[in-house]
């Protein structure tokens, strides 16, 4: 597994908006909320556990709504009862407390490059063109072909079809992660962040905002 | 229990504010309620948002209740007394924890950011009423390295509202060509807006102008 650039934090997709520069620039930027939650429920060590990292949760719950293995689990750390928990990878795990709430504006501050992941939006059962910019055959001329696949592989020679053969397929509704996008605006008071571009997923999207692993912070070869 | 059953009566004519009032009461919360209802603003959003502790997305009951119905009613004439007998008396039945729906919440903070914006440029510049047919005199400054040339005066043709990004198409003739340009209402670019004449038109986009070169500055 590789390792984070440093601790993230987990937010919801709210939606997007424009954003006029002081200059005149206008900007799309997505509106990133956070729930009550980003509070680190366990900090795992090399010792402990083999590999360095902090499970972070968020999104408070009812109580009814998590198995009793759940709740004992943040309970261990003195935490509200959450749903979702994530990892974050790190390389040192120092000034990390279980029960410790993340506060965005200490983590990340406007001008900052992020990376930033989840789940994107399912499409469903789709054929190449869409799955995989193949491009259709005539539509006139007395073609037969129009949006099909077209040859799938040569002759008796290898005689198959190679694994790994686009094809059509379920597209979409999967882990995504978009890189360097830079963080326009924080506000404090609505607890919201801006986020220049587009971000995976619809409003109400559950999203992982990391600092972004560019080489010069990363270490070169682990 | 007669005085509790009065104003759960009384309150529930008053819109949505029922289900607020009945569970702000058993926070702190209440006090600001009846706070600002003496006061008798629409308060900011900002405002509202921070009277209820930040706690905005899974909130403690009636605070969501209480945000939306704030907002959608201006004026509340609730007495302290009536809201602390009704108070006492759900207090037992109502600690649960409310969520709302993600993607209601999602709007609610949309809305309040998009309004926000829109009133802060308000306030600094003066953006008068632009509708298709107005004739406009802007002074836009263009970043291009040049400061403060182009006053642009044209004929509105069309209008799109989006909040914060509401644009509007100008029409005019520049060097002996027609040129439709569209500019964001709120852009920081443009400096000035005047209307210089009202033209009356039965269209709200006037797109047939661009077949009618009248000289009529259009």
């Amino acid at each position: 597994m590789s390792m984070e650039a440093g601790i993230g934090v987990m937010g919801t997709k709210l939606g997007m908006m424009t954003f006029f520069e002081p200059d005149g620039t206008v900007v799309p930027v997505t509106v990133v909320g956070f729930r009550e939650g980003n509070i680190v429920a366990q900090v795992k060590t090399a010792a402990t556990d083999g590999y360095d990292a902090v499970q972070v949760g968020y999104r408070r719950v009812r109580d009814r709504k998590l198995t009793k293995p759940e709740l004992g689990h943040l309970e261990k750390a003195g935490a509200i009862p959450m749903r979702h928990l994530q990892e974050f990878r790190l390389q040192s795990v120092d000034g990390f407390e279980p029960g410790q709430r993340l506060v965005v504006e200490d983590i990340f501050k406007e001008g900052d490059l992020v990376d930033v992941s989840g789940n994107s939006i399912g499409k469903g059962f789709q054929g190449g063109i869409k799955r995989h910019n193949f491009r259709r055959g005539l539509m006139t001329h007395g073609s037969k072909s129009h949006r099909a696949l077209g040859s799938i592989g040569a002759g008796t020679t290898p005689g198959r079809v190679y694994k790994g053969k686009k094809m059509p397929g379920r597209m979409g509704g999967t882990k995504t992660k978009i890189r360097k996008l830079k963080i326009v605006k924080i506000d404090s008071e609505l607890r919201v962040v801006m986020i220049k571009g587009a971000v995976p997923g619809k409003p109400g999207n559950l999203l992982r905002i990391t600092p972004a692993k560019i080489v010069g912070k990363n270490i070169p070869k682990n | 229990m007669l005085v509790g059953g009065v104003s759960r009566r009384w309150v529930a004519s008053v819109v949505r504010s029922a289900g607020a009032c009945r569970y702000a009461s058993a926070f702190p919360a209440s006090q600001l309620f009846v706070l600002y209802s003496q006061e008798n603003t629409l308060h900011t959003h900002r405002e509202l948002i921070r009277s209820h502790n930040w706690t905005l997305k899974p909130q403690i009951t009636g605070n969501i209740p209480l945000l939306r119905s704030l907002m959608t009613m201006g004026q509340q004439e609730l007495s302290s007394g009536q809201e602390s007998s009704v108070a006492s008396h759900e207090t037992s039945q109502s600690q649960r924890i409310k969520f709302k729906r993600l993607d209601k919440t999602a709007k609610h903070i949309m809305n309040i950011l998009d309004n926000e914006a829109v009133d802060k440029v308000q306030t600094e510049r003066e953006i008068p009423d632009i509708r298709p047919g107005y004739i406009v005199q802007l002074k836009v400054e263009v970043p291009e390295n040049k400061r403060r040339t182009s006053v642009i005066k044209g004929i509105v043709i069309a209008r799109r509202n989006a909040g914060l990004n509401t644009t509007f198409r100008l029409r005019r003739l520049a060097a002996g060509v027609g040129v439709e340009s569209v500019f964001p209402l709120y852009s920081p670019n443009i400096k000035e807006m005047k209307v210089l004449d009202k033209k009356k038109v039965r269209r709200a986009k006037l797109y047939y102008l661009r077949d009618r070169m009248n000289p009529l500055k259009k």
